[in-house]
């Protein structure tokens, strides 16, 4: 506790350092910006969480194609259905890709789904990792103390919207601060402003709220401003232009007094992101090209690659913005395969290796230099699904594969365990379901001492990191 | 005093009289309010009750007029069975609290409270309807509204679609064309909000695609919605439970019953539960939770899911045959396939012991008796009633209900005085008469964007050149509003009932405010872009619908009665001296030429500008954006 308010202590007051005297905490300060600016172009690091909102399916993601699990595999997910879920095998027609993973278990082989070859490059490159069964947990769980209930247990499992929660913010639905705006409260100082510590590219997402930090959302790649905020207003004369006073006052009333905090946000961030971010396009970071959709077979708009451009071009910016430590957002929808899950998931699985390969790309030939060994991106999915296939689909589960991506990762190689494949094992909570064997807080803890956070810092990050042995998994260097 | 109290000024009976905005003559001897603006005083226009008379038709709580429609069956035996089953160990709560109870607002109510009243009751208030709830009080309103007919918006596609020629088929935007005509200028105003409030919770969404491929059937869930709000919940449940576009959205539809590795999905199953009726954890009828060695008490675990998944199986599109072809959606469908309600296929359903909720199954029935079973069965929850009277508390009058408030509605919801559970009307006044929702305190709430858009309409009569509403897609936060009807990113409605906003006096004070979750640096932002564009030009693709400011034009070179007026019809009276000065001074600094010969156009786009500057400066106000 009293650690707890030692650290808010000094952070709020590091905030006030840097945005001058009698300011807000979040106050811009152009001048303080431009000091920074100098300092900040060799230490930089950034963390995108690209969350896949739905539960993706993992057991379809990356698989084990070792002879005895695949049959597996096989005897499990091939049903009779039409729309049956089992993926065609090692070397069959649009079949499975091999991977070449170290770190695995003797005798067991690995492959990603079909649809993500350009991310099977960037592992063929070094450049990606699987961590394997990650999942909220308390402390390590056996199946039998799950059953018991003997120990503390995630609440509200299976449930998406606790379950994002939980993986964000390490409780369910209701909690305020998730470990990536915790993580940035800690290193929010090294800012000049901290407006821009943690952003979202993909709406409201409670990982990026702390203690102290306050998200920023961007959408649309582009930061606006508010028509007339100056100048004449439907004839009023300048001078008479009431608009900035009235949407920007103070106000008792709560709930007014929130939203015009968020207003008075929006103008100061923009007049600062609009001039910082490098632009979109040849001048800039490039667009990303369509992919084919493999449901339509038609080049279509890839949303995430947008989103993963709009972080490139902050990224860009981050001279100007004087960050040196950042934490973004983005997020796929529609991973919630109970049906339909063949096409769907290809779809998803494709748009998701296109646009990390195409982010792989341009942070490779930023403006200002290659700046994949400073920006670490890893998903996240409110849980992994069940192994058994309800005909065309699965259902909701726990633990899952997860990946990281970028120049820091110690690539081309599996961490965690991987769990034997089928039912009934000691890992299977329900029809497949798998009981992690690593906890969220062990991921992001790995993720957090590459950030920049001591290990006697993690336990105000990560609540349950305590619980666990290792608290640095080493996918990172 | 934001509002007027209801029962001190019962008397006062003042009513004024606002132009009936009909769209006809441009000046029709509007509103003689006072200027000067004190806040809260009642202008004291002329008042002859000339719609009176439904005065005295209060007390009509407890007339049993529900009976549930026909097609459930399941609906009159259950009546008052459940209600407070498990609640032993709870404190007594609900029921009569305190002060409850519902506020007697049978006579002639003052236009600020009329307004706020159709604030939380309708899309808006306009002139017209503020006169009608003035005089004849908002009993008499709900009254009214409970006994006008239902219009289709399934009517609108059909008719909509019979003049596409060339294989055009009807789409998202004629379902938000509807939408919006509805909401802006439809008579059964309270369906229609009741129907967006259960759309919020029972939701399904043209986001994804498995509903964006059912437009029509999207507006019969819709409807099905509309026409249950003032039905019996049991009913609403069912209809849910088996509307085609909810198989879809939820994946029940052609889900099969367990076989070899295979086994049922539990998609819908789980939602039903969690989202629609009971909750995660057992609540007292107040909405406080239960609580057991200092914990919360789960309602159900995941077997239940598992179990109740099971009874959801077999269920698919409705044919005239039950092949399997059909079943899976392989052939031609019906078509009416997507607005009935789908149909069993016995050997698809599951025949194996069903157990969930302490209730089972036997394996030997059909699949319509073992909905029957399990519908009956979460009607009958205790947790209901203050699971779904807080969240539709929440969708029409305030974020933050007192438990008691809570009770009195879970009250009203277990029984509707005459022995019938799950009455909507009996909750709907409940809900809206409540004395907490009426008495002269703010209760903040945020106006969602497409309230915002829809109160605009209707108070400054906005009509569609086309007839058709074509207001398109509203979703992006930064060029549009940022909320779609009916269209939502996720089940989980664009908002959770019980959001916090970080780091925010909202959080500290301990209180929720659901849609502050989609308030964000670009949508307040669009907000504003959006707004300050179509109070002068007119919204949609085309300009399509066009407000009618003449009321407001002759009130111009009187701008205190002019901000009376926008003050009554956005802001419910509850606009601040601080922001009636401002907008004031605005307004006054437009200066109208003396007209001669040559000047028509800058005299009437000096008028103009000053009713765009009274209404967009109002409507970018927090004191408009919060309702109190």
């Amino acid at each position: 506790m009293n650690k707890h308010n030692h650290l808010r202590r000094n952070f709020l007051g590091s905030m006030l350092g840097v945005a001058g005297g009698g300011a807000l905490p979040f106050a811009l300060n152009l001048a303080a910006m431009n000091n920074a600016a100098a300092q900040s172009a060799s230490d930089y690091k950034a963390v995108v969480c690209l969350f896949l909102a739905g539960g993706n399916d993992h057991f379809n993601t990356v698989l084990a194609t070792d002879p005895t699990s695949w049959n597996e595999y096989q005897r499990v997910r091939a049903t009779t259905d039409a729309g049956s879920i089992a993926l065609p095998g090692l070397g069959a027609n649009g079949g499975v890709l091999p991977l070449n993973l170290t770190g695995g278990e003797a005798g067991r082989s690995f492959a990603l789904h079909p649809s993500m070859g350009p991310l099977k490059s960037l592992f063929d490159a070094g450049r990606a990792a699987v961590v394997a069964n990650v999942g909220p947990l308390i402390m390590p769980t056996t199946k039998a103390q799950y059953k018991a209930h003997s120990v503390n247990l995630p609440p509200k499992l299976f449930s998406h919207n606790d379950q994002s929660s939980t993986w964000q913010a390490s409780q369910p639905e209701g909690a305020t601060s998730g470990w990536g705006g915790r993580m940035a409260d800690l290193l929010a100082a090294t800012n000049s402003n901290a407006t821009f510590t943690t952003i979202s590219a993909s709406g409201n997402a409670v990982f990026l709220s702390g203690h102290k930090v306050r998200q920023y959302q961007i959408s649309n790649g582009s930061a606006l401003p508010i028509r007339n905020l100056s100048g004449p207003l439907f004839n009023a004369p300048a001078n008479a232009n009431p608009l900035n006073a009235i949407i920007t006052g103070e106000r008792a009333d709560l709930f007014e007094k929130e939203y015009t905090n968020v207003v008075k946000r929006s103008i100061s961030a923009q007049a600062v992101l609009s001039g910082a971010m490098a632009p979109a396009g040849a001048t800039g970071v490039a667009d990303p090209s369509k992919y084919l959709n493999p449901k339509t077979q038609a080049a279509t708009a890839n949303p995430v690659a947008q989103q993963l451009q709009t972080v490139a071009r902050i990224i860009a910016g981050r001279g100007a913005l004087g960050a040196r430590r950042q934490v973004f957002y983005v997020t796929m929808g529609s991973f919630d395969s109970h049906d339909g899950q063949k096409l769907n998931q290809a779809d998803l699985l494709t748009k998701l290796a296109h646009a990390v390969a195409y982010f792989d790309e341009v942070l490779a030939t930023l403006p200002g230099g290659d700046m994949r060994k400073q920006v670490t991106l890893f998903t996240a999915s409110e849980f992994g699904r069940t192994f058994a296939s309800n005909g065309d689909g699965t259902d909701h589960g726990w633990g899952s594969h997860h990946i990281v991506v970028g120049g820091a990762v110690k690539g081309n190689a599996l961490y965690g365990n991987f769990p034997v494949t089928g039912l009934n094992h000691d890992l299977d909570v329900g029809s497949g379901a798998l009981l992690p064997t690593t906890s969220v807080d062990q991921y992001g803890a790995t993720i957090a001492r590459w950030f920049g956070l001591a290990d006697s810092q993690l336990g105000d990050v990560f609540p349950n990191i305590g619980n666990f042995n290792q608290r640095n998994l080493g996918f990172l260097a | 005093m934001k509002f007027p109290n209801i029962r001190a000024t019962l008397a006062l009976s003042s009513l004024i009289i606002l132009s009936a905005c009909s769209g006809g003559g441009p000046d029709s001897g509007t509103a003689a309010q006072p200027s000067g603006g004190a806040q809260g005083s009642i202008p004291g226009g002329a008042t002859d009750g000339s719609t009176g008379g439904t005065a005295g038709s209060g007390g009509t709580a407890g007339t049993g007029d529900t009976g549930g429609t026909a097609d459930t069956g399941g609906t009159g035996g259950t009546g008052g069975t459940g209600g407070t089953g498990g609640t032993g160990s709870t404190g007594g709560t609900g029921g009569t609290g305190g002060s409850g109870g519902v506020t007697e607002v049978s006579a002639p109510m003052a236009p600020n409270a009329a307004s706020r009243f159709l604030a939380q009751a309708s899309f808006g208030p306009t002139a017209a309807t503020i006169n009608q709830v003035a005089s004849g009080g908002a009993q008499a309103w709900l009254t009214a509204q409970f006994a006008k007919p239902q219009v289709l918006h399934r009517a609108y596609m059909d008719r909509i679609q019979a003049g596409m020629t060339g294989g055009s088929k009807v789409g998202q935007v004629e379902v938000f064309e509807s939408f919006w005509q509805q909401a802006a200028g439809g008579d059964d105003q309270l369906r229609q909000r009741v129907a967006f409030a259960l759309s919020q919770i029972y939701v399904i969404s043209m986001m994804d695609e498995s509903v964006n491929t059912l437009p029509r059937g999207t507006t019969a869930y819709y409807d099905m919605l509309g026409k249950n709000a003032f039905g019996n919940f049991r009913d609403l449940l069912q209809g849910v439970a088996l509307h085609p576009a909810m198989g879809r959205y939820l994946s029940h539809l052609h889900n099969e019953k367990e076989s070899g590795t295979r086994v049922p999905d539990e998609n819908f199953a789980r939602e039903i539960m969690q989202l629609m009726t009971i909750g995660l954890y057992q609540l007292n009828p107040d909405g406080s939770l239960k609580m057991s060695d200092g914990k919360p008490i789960e309602t159900y675990t995941h077997d239940d899911v598992a179990g109740l998944a099971k009874v959801f199986t077999g269920f698919s599109w409705y044919g005239p045959d039950h092949s399997a072809n059909r079943f899976y959606g392989w052939m031609a469908p019906d078509p009416e396939h997507d607005i009935r309600p789908m149909m069993s296929y016995p050997s698809y359903h599951s025949s194996s012991e069903k157990h969930f909720l302490g209730t089972t199954i036997s394996g030997v029935t059909t699949p319509e008796a073992d909905v029957k079973v399990a519908l009956d069965t979460l009607f009958n929850h205790p947790n209901v009633g203050p699971f779904i009277g807080r969240q539709l508390i929440q969708r029409l009058v305030m974020s933050n209900p007192s438990p008691a408030y809570v009770g009195r509605v879970t009250a009203a919801f277990n029984n509707n005085g005459a022995g019938v559970r799950g009455d909507m009307k009996a909750v709907l006044r409940a809900i809206l008469l409540d004395n907490e929702a009426r008495e002269d305190k703010p209760h903040p709430k945020l106006r969602e964007p497409i309230l915002r858009l829809t109160n605009w309409m209707r108070a400054f009569n906005a009509k569609s050149a086309s007839g058709r509403y074509q207001l398109g897609y509203t979703e992006d936060p930064l060029n549009s509003i940022g909320q779609s009807p009916l269209r939502s990113p996720s089940v989980f409605n664009y908002y959770r009932p019980a959001y916090v906003p970080p780091n925010t006096t909202i959080a500290d004070a301990g209180l929720v405010a659901p849609e502050m979750q989609i308030v964000a640096e670009p949508s307040v932002t669009g907000y504003l872009n959006y707004m300050q564009d179509v109070i002068k030009y007119g919204a949609g693709n085309t300009r399509d619908v066009q407000p009618n400011y003449s009321t407001e034009l002759t009130l111009v070179d009187k701008p205190e009665q002019l901000l009376d007026r926008v003050n009554l019809l956005l802001l419910n009276g509850a606009m601040s001296s601080g922001l009636r000065a401002q907008i004031l001074a605005a307004i006054n600094s437009v200066v109208i030429p003396v007209a001669n010969s040559s000047n028509a156009t800058a005299v009437s786009n000096a008028r103009s500008s000053r009713v765009y500057l009274a209404v967009f400066l109002a409507m970018a106000s927090s004191e408009y954006l919060v309702q109190k």
